[in-house]
C-alpha cells in the first residue's frame, strides 16, 4: 500500500513535468531534451529556499517555479534560434552543461553527496507528513496544472501554437509570431518542470544530481511521445504507463544488480517502438514526423 | 607548456578518429548518430574482452574490435534508422531514436561487463621525452593512428569510386538513386566504416585509460563539437575541430580542473552554433544546394 501511494505520488509529479513538456512537443512541435535540468533547477531551488532561508513550502515551491520560468525564458531565447536537429542538440548541450553545474558546484548543490533533510510540505498549520497526505496534495496540484493545460490547449494561445507547428510561415503571415509563441511554450514547459522538481524535493527530502541527468530528459520525452503529443490527456496516460511498466520486471528473474540497466533498456525500447510504429503516440493528435 | 600542448594533441587524436567517423555518417546520411558514442564504447569493451578475457594479443584486438563495432553500427542502422528514414521521419525524431539506441547499447554493455572501469592492460607504459613533453607509447600509437586514419579516409573520399558515391549521397541521395546506385547498400557501407573507426578509437582509449560503459557520451559530444567547429559538410574539417578542441580542453584542465572538461566542449559547441554555424572551414551553400 505504501509502495502504491509512492507510485501515485510519483505519477502526479511526472504528469506535471510531462504536461508542460507536451505544450512544447505536442503543440509547438519542438523536441526538448533540457527538461531534466529545469526539473533539477526547481528541485535545488526549493531545497535551498527551505534549508538555507527556511522558507515555508508554498514560498519555496512558488519561487522554484518562478526560477524555472525565468531560467527557461533565458535559455529558450538561445535554444529557439535553432531548428530541427540543432534545436535538440542545443537543448541536449544545455542539459549536460546544467547537470555538470549541479554535480560540480559543491558549495551550493552538495555535489555528488546531494542535499538532505529537505522538509515535507507544510501549508499553514497543516503538515503533510504522511505519504497519503503528500499524495493527495500533489494530486490536487497536478489536477490544477492539467486543467490549466487543458484550457490552454483550446485557447487562442494553444491554437496559435498548433498553427505555428503545422506551418510556421503561413501562421506568421496571419500575424502570429512563431518565435514568441515557441518561447512562451518553452518558458511554461521549463517552469512546470521546475515545479515538478520542487515537489519531488519536498517529497523525497533528499536530492542529488543523478535524478536530473540526461536519461531523465529522455524519459520525460518518452512519456509525452508514448502518451500522445498534442493531446492534453496524453502525458497523464504516458506517465502512468511508464511509471508502472518497470513493475512488470518484478516477475522476470534478473541477474543481481542489473535492475536499473534493464529499466533503462525497457524505457528506451518503448520509445523506439513508439517512434517506429505509432509516432502519434497512444492518444496522439500529432505524429512526430 | 609543451606538456599541455602534447596532452591536447593526444586528446585530439582520439577525437579526430571519432569525429571523422561521426562526420562520415552524418554528412553522408544526414542521420545525427549520437549512438556513435555507444558504438565507441562497444569497441572499447570488445577490445577489453578479446585481450583480457579471451587472452588474444593486442594487434588482433585492434583489428577484430572495430569489426565488431561495425556490426553494432550496422545493427543500429538496419533496425532503427532505416525504417524511420523510409518513413521520412524528421531529423529530430532520428536524433531522439539515436539517443534511445545509445541508452540500449550502453546498458547492455553495463549488464554484461559491470559499471566499473575495466582496464585493458596492467602497469605503466613506457614514456618518451619529445621536445620537453613526456608521452607514453600508447599515446604515440594514438597519434600515429589518427594520422593514418585521416590520410586513409581522405584518400578513399578523394580517389575511390565508393568515396565519390558517398559524397554524392551526402549531396543528394535521390539523384544518386536515380542514376541506378543502391543508396541503401552504400548507407550500410558508410555506417560500417564510420562505426569501425569509432570501435578503433574505443580500443585506443581502453588501452590508455580503460573502458567504462558511459565513456561514449562525452566522447560523442566532443566528436559533434569537432564536426561543428570544423565545418558541417566538410568531411576532413573535423580534424581541425578536434585539434582545437583537444588543445582547449587540455589548457582548461591544466588551469582549472578536469571536471570542467565537458564544459569546454559544450561552450565551444554552443559558441560556434551561435556565432559561426558554418564552422571554420564551412562554406555557405547556394540556395539550390540546400
Amino acid at each position: 500500500m505504501i509502495y502504491l501511494l509512492h507510485l501515485i505520488t510519483v505519477i502526479a509529479i511526472y504528469a506535471i513535468v510531462a504536461g508542460g513538456l507536451n505544450l512544447l512537443v505536442g503543440f509547438a512541435g519542438k523536441l526538448s531534451l533540457v527538461q531534466a535540468a529545469f526539473y533539477g533547477l526547481g528541485g535545488y531551488a526549493a531545497a535551498l529556499f527551505a534549508l538555507r532561508l527556511e522558507w515555508a513550502f508554498p514560498a519555496a515551491v512558488g519561487f522554484a517555479l518562478a526560477g524555472g520560468l525565468a531560467g527557461a525564458m533565458v535559455l529558450g531565447r538561445l535554444a529557439l534560434r535553432f531548428r530541427d536537429e540543432f534545436f535538440v542538440l542545443v537543448t541536449l548541450a544545455l542539459q549536460v552543461g546544467m547537470h555538470a553545474v549541479y554535480l560540480n558546484w559543491e558549495g551550493v548543490t552538495g555535489g555528488a553527496f546531494g542535499l538532505g533533510g529537505i522538509p515535507h510540505p507544510v501549508l499553514g498549520s497543516w503538515r503533510a507528513d504522511g505519504l497519503a497526505e503528500i499524495a493527495a496534495l500533489y494530486w490536487v496540484i497536478a489536477v490544477l496544472v492539467l486543467l490549466l493545460l487543458r484550457l490552454w490547449a483550446t485557447s487562442p494561445f494553444g491554437l496559435a501554437l498548433q498553427a505555428v507547428r503545422d506551418d510556421a510561415r503561413l501562421s506568421e503571415s496571419l500575424g502570429k509570431d512563431p518565435r514568441a509563441l515557441s518561447a512562451a511554450a518553452f518558458t511554461i514547459a521549463g517552469g512546470l518542470a521546475a515545479l515538478g522538481g520542487a515537489l519531488l524535493a519536498s517529497y523525497v527530502t533528499y536530492i542529488d544530481s543523478t535524478s536530473f541527468a540526461f536519461p531523465e530528459s529522455v524519459f520525460f520525452l518518452s512519456i509525452v511521445i508514448l502518451g500522445g503529443a498534442g493531446a492534453w490527456q496524453g502525458p497523464l496516460l504516458g506517465t502512468a504507463l511508464l511509471v508502472l511498466a518497470p513493475e512488470i520486471l518484478r516477475f522476470v528473474p534478473l541477474p543481481q544488480g542489473s535492475g536499473p540497466n534493464v529499466r533503462e533498456i525497457l524505457f528506451a525500447l518503448i520509445l523506439l517502438i513508439t517512434l517506429r510504429y505509432r509516432p502519434q503516440g497512444l492518444l496522439g493528435r500529432y505524429a512526430l514526423d | 607548456m609543451a606538456q599541455i600542448f602534447a596532452n591536447g594533441l593526444v586528446t585530439s587524436a582520439v577525437y579526430t578518429i571519432l569525429a571523422l567517423g561521426f562526420g562520415l555518417i552524418y554528412f553522408t546520411t544526414k542521420n545525427f548518430h549520437l549512438a556513435h558514442g555507444a558504438v565507441f564504447a562497444s569497441g572499447a569493451y570488445l577490445g577489453w574482452w578479446l585481450v583480457v578475457r579471451a587472452g588474444l594479443s593486442l594487434p588482433i584486438a585492434l583489428v577484430v574490435a572495430p569489426l565488431g563495432a561495425a556490426l553494432v553500427g550496422l545493427a543500429i542502422e538496419w533496425s532503427i534508422y532505416r525504417p524511420l528514414v523510409n518513413r521520412r521521419a524528421s531529423p529530430e525524431v532520428i536524433l531522439i531514436a539515436s539517443l534511445a539506441a545509445y541508452i540500449v547499447v550502453v546498458n547492455v554493455i553495463a549488464m554484461f561487463a559491470g559499471n566499473e572501469v575495466q582496464l585493458l592492460r596492467a602497469g605503466a607504459s613506457t614514456t618518451w621525452e619529445v621536445a620537453g613533453a613526456r608521452i607514453t607509447t600508447i599515446q604515440v600509437l594514438q597519434l600515429a593512428s589518427a594520422l593514418s586514419v585521416s590520410l586513409g579516409l581522405a584518400a578513399v573520399l578523394k580517389w575511390t569510386r565508393v568515396g565519390h558515391l558517398w559524397r554524392a549521397i551526402g549531396d543528394s541521395p535521390e539523384l544518386v538513386s536515380l542514376t541506378g546506385w543502391n543508396v541503401g547498400l552504400h548507407r550500410f557501407g558508410v555506417f560500417a566504416s564510420g562505426s569501425a573507426l569509432a570501435g578503433f578509437a574505443g580500443v585506443l582509449v581502453a588501452l590508455d585509460v580503460g573502458a567504462e560503459p558511459h565513456m561514449g557520451f562525452a566522447a560523442v559530444l566532443a566528436a559533434v563539437t569537432a564536426c561543428i567547429v570544423g565545418g558541417l559538410g566538410r568531411y576532413m574539417a573535423p580534424i581541425l575541430g578536434a585539434v582545437l578542441l583537444g588543445i582547449a580542453e587540455s589548457v582548461v584542465v591544466a588551469v582549472l580542473a578536469s571536471r570542467w572538461r565537458s564544459a569546454v566542449t559544450l561552450s565551444l559547441l554552443i559558441l560556434f552554433l551561435v556565432v559561426r554555424p558554418l564552422g571554420l572551414l564551412g562554406r555557405p551553400l547556394r540556395g539550390e544546394e540546400r
